[in-house]
């Protein structure tokens, strides 16, 4: 546990160091270590939101941590797969927690597998959809919290519920006619990985193959190391400009197949990268492949 | 190598259960250092032999024999008012010690091992540590069909609340219901110690006033599940032969069991064919429903029946009705359908 003991201005210039570019209001980096979490475990603004299955929180988890299963976040409804629920429940589900506006609110998940390591981003831009600031990813996981050894907890935590009213923004996500309208005239970034792209593959849920015509093809999994960490600034920077471009204020949309994984680079573009108006289609092509005449290409 | 079956070493001196060594349960040649002959006469399930357990848990196995995890019985109850006296007969003889008793459930498949589904299974829970209880890698299995999937949003849809709230089957269930209590109950509906909504959400306590009247007003009348189950849960529709075709929907109607109480239905999979293999007919086959009322596992606070009255006083959404109601079911199902009145003002 020599960890503990860094030296302050060591902590102060990783902190520094992982700053947005564009210096928005937050108290706390949008991408911290499994180092930087150890340290702050005791901040009482802290909050670990443990988005895991509850038969695997219970089985060892950060300490401190509050279980908040992804389930709850996305669920299908009306036929879609990830929808995104209704203000007031997200306002419940953020009120069972006991968190607040001030909180520094770190997501972690599991990441044994792609699509499950896509879940914290999905999760913190609903936190942010509701107003709420200081909101991070925990790099690597719970996973790379666990291969480090570093303490496990298996007492349920349970925090006071709070009344929490989400000041919700409309600028977060984009739905069917706001990319219909603007076909053309924003930057449309399928995240989905290649196969799907071209449509030489198609997941069961998405009634035709192909894409959004105009979109660039810009992998989910492109964001991440082999260990499922985040890629350098400067590698995410290489990859986000050769797609969406330089412009930090061009319109960007994001989807995938059923708005599962588009919100991870949604989130780097914005938190790390510091691109200004990127928004998230969560129906994605699960619906818009529903409409035989909407424009696909392949 | 795949590690669901080595037992841990560490737990040979800890734990008492191995005291005697393996033999006392697994039986076997323990003085034999070959595979071949060590492994002769061994048992790989030594919890179907109850006593194995029983020479220490006296009480848990001697109540157990009677609990409907044993006995299965509660299959069997739910089936026999469709039988004649000779009929039923047939079915004890060809069906039920055959086909239903073989999923009961042993000491070992909530204790030590994960039951095989579909031939299937996890390997030990543990590393043959005793657990008391470890629901998804036990409950879930057995109960991997409906409740389990429905519990925790896989079968699609949001959570059930209290999954969300970090709830297991545990926290609600209690260990009685299913080591039993010494009385051989004939179905789940009997067992005294089975959870209700009630005795943790007692009426009165609501934050909110229109709440309380909502509750208030439908008390006796729509059951919990009538307003709170969240989504679509699996029905058994187009059941052929025993062999069930299922999909998600959610009905609502009288429950079977209180007329007077509108609820949550569920389609159970015995059709007019079912036990046409064992050459049963079911002469009394339109006395009894083909709807059940389901306590569905996927609650929520909010659904579209607590956002709005009329979606029943009025839209009578999901309900069913003679149109829905699936073709040559039993007459009884008629009974079933419910028209609320409106709402008068
Ligand atoms: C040789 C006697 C013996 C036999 C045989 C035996 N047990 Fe136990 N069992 C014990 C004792 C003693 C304890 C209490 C241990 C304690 O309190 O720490 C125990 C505790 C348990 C517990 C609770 C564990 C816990 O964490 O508290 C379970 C579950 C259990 N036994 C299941 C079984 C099952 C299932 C079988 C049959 C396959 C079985 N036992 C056979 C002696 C036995
Ligand atoms: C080996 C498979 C198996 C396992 C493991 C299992 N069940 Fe069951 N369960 C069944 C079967 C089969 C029935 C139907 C019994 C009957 O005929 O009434 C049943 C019935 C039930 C019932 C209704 C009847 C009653 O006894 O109250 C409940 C509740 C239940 N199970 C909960 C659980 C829970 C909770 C667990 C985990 C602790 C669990 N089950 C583990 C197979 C299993
Ligand atoms: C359907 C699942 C199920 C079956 C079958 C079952 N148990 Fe249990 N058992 C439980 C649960 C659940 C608990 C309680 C866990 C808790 O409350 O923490 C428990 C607790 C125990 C305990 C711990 C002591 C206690 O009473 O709390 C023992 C010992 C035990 N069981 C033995 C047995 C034996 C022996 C059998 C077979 C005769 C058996 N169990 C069959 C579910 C089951
Ligand atoms: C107190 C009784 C008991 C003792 C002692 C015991 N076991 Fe078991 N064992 C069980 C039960 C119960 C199961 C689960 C199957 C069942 O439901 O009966 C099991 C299952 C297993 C399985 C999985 C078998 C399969 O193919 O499904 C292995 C392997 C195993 N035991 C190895 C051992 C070894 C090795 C020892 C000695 C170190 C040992 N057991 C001692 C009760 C016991
Ligand atoms: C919030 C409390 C709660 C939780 C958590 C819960 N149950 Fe239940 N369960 C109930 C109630 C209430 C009933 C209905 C009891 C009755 O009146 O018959 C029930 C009934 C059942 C039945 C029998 C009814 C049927 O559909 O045939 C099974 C089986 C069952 N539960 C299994 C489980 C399993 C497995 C879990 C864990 C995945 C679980 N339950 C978790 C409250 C709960
Ligand atoms: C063993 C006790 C227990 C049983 C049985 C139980 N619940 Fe709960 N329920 C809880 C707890 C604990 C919570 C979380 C309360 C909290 O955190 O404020 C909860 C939460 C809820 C909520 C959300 C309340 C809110 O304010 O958001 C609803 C709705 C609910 N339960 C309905 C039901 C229904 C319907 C049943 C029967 C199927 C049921 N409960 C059975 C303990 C129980
Ligand atoms: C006629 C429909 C209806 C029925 C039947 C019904 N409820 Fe509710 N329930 C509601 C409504 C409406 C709300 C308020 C939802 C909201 O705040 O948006 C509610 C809220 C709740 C809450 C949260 C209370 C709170 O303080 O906010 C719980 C817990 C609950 N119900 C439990 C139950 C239980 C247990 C039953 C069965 C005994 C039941 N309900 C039956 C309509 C119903
Ligand atoms: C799940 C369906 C359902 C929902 C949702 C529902 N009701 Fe009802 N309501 C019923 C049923 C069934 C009855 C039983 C009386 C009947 O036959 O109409 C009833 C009875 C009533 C009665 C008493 C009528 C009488 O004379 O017996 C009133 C008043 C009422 N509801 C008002 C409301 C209000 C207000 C809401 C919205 C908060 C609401 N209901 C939501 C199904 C529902």
């Amino acid at each position: 546990m020599k960890r503990i003991f860094l030296p302050q201005f060591v902590i102060l210039a990783l902190f520094i160091v992982l700053l947005p570019a564009a210096g928005l209001a937050r108290d706390i980096t949008p991408i911290v270590s499994t180092d930087w979490l150890l340290t702050n475990l005791k901040n009482p603004k802290l909050v670990v939101l443990d988005i895991r299955r509850v038969e695997d929180y219970r089985e060892g988890h950060i300490p401190g941590a509050l279980n908040a299963f992804y389930g709850a976040w996305a669920y299908m409804k009306d036929g879609l797969y990830a929808s995104l629920p209704e203000k007031d429940e997200i306002d419940d589900t953020i009120s069972y927690m006991g968190i607040n506006f001030d909180r520094w609110v770190v997501v972690t998940g599991c990441m044994d597998t792609p699509r499950l390591s896509y879940q914290s981003a999905r999760v913190a831009c609903t936190l942010q959809y509701a107003g709420i600031k200081n909101v991070a990813l925990l790099d690597g996981g719970t996973n790379k919290w666990i291969a480090e050894k570093k303490p496990l907890s298996t007492r349920v935590e349970k925090r006071k519920a709070g009344k929490f009213k989400g000041k919700y923004t409309s600028e977060k996500f984009a739905d069917k006619n706001y990319v219909k309208e603007r076909l053309g005239k924003l930057i449309l970034l399928d995240l989905r990985e290649r196969e799907f792209f071209t449509g030489e593959k198609k997941m069961d849920c998405v009634p035709m193959r192909g894409h959004i015509p105009g979109a660039f093809n810009m992998p989910t999994s492109c964001a991440f190391n082999e260990d499922r960490t985040f890629k350098t600034k400067e590698e995410l920077t290489a990859i986000a400009e050769a797609a969406a471009g330089k412009d930090l204020n061009a319109e960007i949309v994001t989807y995938c197949d059923a708005g599962q994984c588009c919100p991870t680079w949604s989130y780097l573009l914005t938190e790390v990268l510091g691109y200004t108006n990127v928004r998230l289609y969560i129906g994605s092509m699960q619906e818009w492949m529903q409409d035989p005449k909407a424009p696909v290409e392949r | 190598m795949y590690k669901g079956y080595v037992v841990d070493k560490a737990l040979l001196d800890k734990d008492p259960h191995f005291k005697a060594g393996c033999v006392l349960c697994h039986a076997g040649n323990d003085g034999e250092l070959g595979k071949e002959k060590a492994h002769l006469g061994m048992l790989k399930k030594p919890s179907d032999n109850l006593r194995s357990c029983g020479v220490c848990h006296k009480k848990v196995a001697a109540n157990y024999v009677k609990s409907l995890h044993y006995t299965t019985i509660g299959q069997r109850t739910g089936v026999m008012s469709r039988f004649s006296a000779a009929e039923l007969k047939t079915f004890d003889e060809k069906v039920f010690e055959k086909s239903c008793r073989s999923c009961h459930a042993s000491c070992g498949d909530c204790h030590v091992k994960g039951a095989p589904v579909g031939g299937i299974s996890i390997g030990l829970v543990a590393k043959h540590k005793f657990v008391k209880k470890d629901e998804g890698k036990t409950c879930a299995f057995c109960h991997g069909g409906r409740v389990y999937p429905e519990y925790t949003g896989d079968y699609g849809g949001a959570p059930d609340v209290h999954y969300q709230k970090g709830m297991l089957c545990m926290d609600c269930h209690k260990k009685e219901e299913f080591h039993g209590d010494g009385t051989a109950y004939k179905s789940k509906n009997e067992i005294p110690q089975r959870p209700a909504c009630k005795s943790c959400h007692p009426n009165g306590k609501e934050a909110k006033m229109e709440t309380q009247v909502a509750h208030r007003q439908h008390e006796g009348k729509v059951s919990c599940y009538g307003c709170h189950s969240g989504s679509a849960y699996r029905n058994c529709n187009d059941c052929h032969g025993g062999h069930a075709a299922a999909s998600p929907g959610m009905i609502l109607g009288r429950s079977p069991r209180d007329k007077k109480v509108l609820t949550t239905l569920r389609l159970i999979p015995t059709v007019r064919d079912t036990f046409a293999p064992a050459g049963i007919k079911m002469e009394h086959f339109d006395a009894v429903p083909n709807y059940w009322d389901t306590p569905a596992h996927n609650i929520k606070k909010r659904t579209d029946r607590t956002r709005k009255c009329d979606a029943c006083h009025v839209d009578r959404k999901n309900f069913l009705t003679k149109e829905t109601m699936i073709k040559n079911g039993a007459k009884a199902n008629e009974d079933l359908i419910f028209v609320p009145k409106a709402i008068k003002n």
